[in-house]
């Protein structure tokens, strides 16, 4: 969890580090990597500020 | 306060007329008062500027090349910002720019691979879909001239690197499987969608009231043809509010509980707020005080109480926001969608029924799937 996370949301819950989903079996590409990467979030954490393309130029 | 995001406003004009593009379209008049491009010297400045807040902030940060339309520097302009700022920052800095890729040519691509440049384009999907809003000075269709941009791209030699993906305006009344096919057939490795504009005051187009939800709509039938797919590209606003929901991060402002921190320099060096707040009314995006890269330090000014305020904007502070089960996925919003003429941004998001409808959606899927999710969500 962020250390910059709102203040009422502190505490995580449903980190899927408790998940036992095999990501195999699940029906969607899609779903299995992000269940992947949330289970190995930090080792996504560089991407945090990797924000591209949030917005059109104005 | 840490940066997550500098985006720098290189030029000030756009070489297209958006017509859901505020600054010439929605009474924002402050790119009058702007130089049309970043001089050299303000070039200069603003790398000594970003490689002091490498030294300061030990925390990476992005650089993005944002306009107006940044490619209106030109070629030899360009390659020098670029060639100033790769000498003052380290390899591993991220340097990104957005465009509406009229101007992307070969000379363009090679001078940004050379110092590590990764581009992103706007487009919102087929040409009838594209050119219904973003249209030239004239009023003439852009389709054509963004895809042989994205053309340019796809077949350089460094296009893995190069090519970032496609930045779409939702249209609800688009087909969002069309849309989504188009993008695949480009060859787009990811894809964000944007809400638009809009306000409690200024309701977005295509929607009809506060608690319609055609963009929910829209986002939970791109969902489903998303989740479909074998071989998807990534979409950022389903990823983050799926990984949102499943406990996870997410990367995208305006979706989840973490802060971001995002500072604008415009093309004479000033230090502005977020730009997308410009949407709210005239002058939202300024501070009281006059920061410049010319004569300020950027670590000395994400430290001020003023910034502190700006950033602290993020969070939502109605009551229904604070209240709701959902707060942890969608964030609130963007504050530019909190924001109403009497109660300014003591609102959820005009999107706030969109939003709770998408996040039902995932929520059900991830329920049909047998994948625990953040059991938050479920009161």
């Amino acid at each position: 969890m962020s250390e910059d996370a709102f203040d009422s949301f502190e505490v995580a819950h449903g980190s899927a580090e408790s998940m036992e989903i095999e990501v195999g079996s699940l029906s969607s590409v899609t779903l299995a990597r992000l269940v992947d990467e949330v289970r190995n979030e930090e080792s996504f954490a560089l991407h945090l500020y990797d924000r591209t393309h949030n917005r059109h130029n104005r | 306060m840490r940066l997550d995001t500098l985006l720098v406003k290189v030029a000030s004009r756009c070489n297209i007329n958006c017509t859901y593009c505020y600054v010439y379209n929605m009474g924002d008049d402050g790119w009058k008062d702007m130089p049309a491009l970043m001089s050299k010297d303000t070039l200069a400045a603003l790398a000594d500027a970003i490689a002091q807040l490498v030294a300061d902030q030990p925390r990476p940060f992005a650089t993005v090349l944002h306009g107006g339309e940044p490619l209106m520097l030109g070629a030899k302009r360009l390659a020098f910002l670029l060639r100033t700022l790769r000498t003052r920052l380290p390899p591993s800095h991220a340097l990104c720019m957005q465009t509406n890729g009229m101007l992307l040519t070969s000379e363009i691509a090679d001078i940004c691979v050379e110092h590590k440049v990764a581009i992103s384009v706007s487009l919102d999907g087929p040409k009838e879909s594209n050119d219904r809003f973003r249209l030239g000075k004239r009023g003439e269709s852009t389709h054509d001239k963004v895809i042989a941009g994205i053309d340019v791209l796809r077949r350089h030699k460094d296009s893995q690197f190069l090519y970032s993906g496609i930045l779409s305006v939702v249209d609800p009344t688009t087909k969002p499987g069309e849309v989504y096919s188009y993008f695949k057939s480009l060859g787009a490795p990811s894809v964000d969608f944007l809400y638009r504009d809009g306000n409690h005051s200024n309701v977005p187009f295509g929607k009809d009231s506060f608690e319609s939800t055609e963009y929910g709509d829209w986002l939970s039938e791109l969902l489903d043809v998303y989740l479909a797919d074998k071989s998807p590209p990534r979409v950022r606003f389903l990823d983050d509010v799926i990984k949102l929901s499943l406990g996870g991060k997410g990367i995208k402002e305006g979706l989840g509980d973490t802060d971001y921190g995002i500072a604008i320099v415009d093309t004479d060096g000033t230090i502005t707020k977020n730009d997308t707040l410009k949407s709210s009314f005239d002058g939202a995006d300024r501070f009281s005080e006059k920061w410049s890269v010319h004569t300020h330090r950027l670590s000395e000014i994400f430290d001020t109480v003023e910034f502190a305020q700006y950033h602290a904007l993020q969070r939502p502070t109605s009551i229904q926001c604070n209240s709701c089960s959902y707060l942890r996925v969608c964030g609130g919003g963007m504050p530019l969608h909190r924001w109403g003429k009497d109660s300014q941004y003591d609102n959820p998001s005009v999107y706030c029924n969109d939003q709770k409808t998408l996040i039902k959606k995932v929520i059900l899927r991830l329920k049909t799937e047998g994948i625990p999710f953040d059991p938050r969500l479920s009161n």
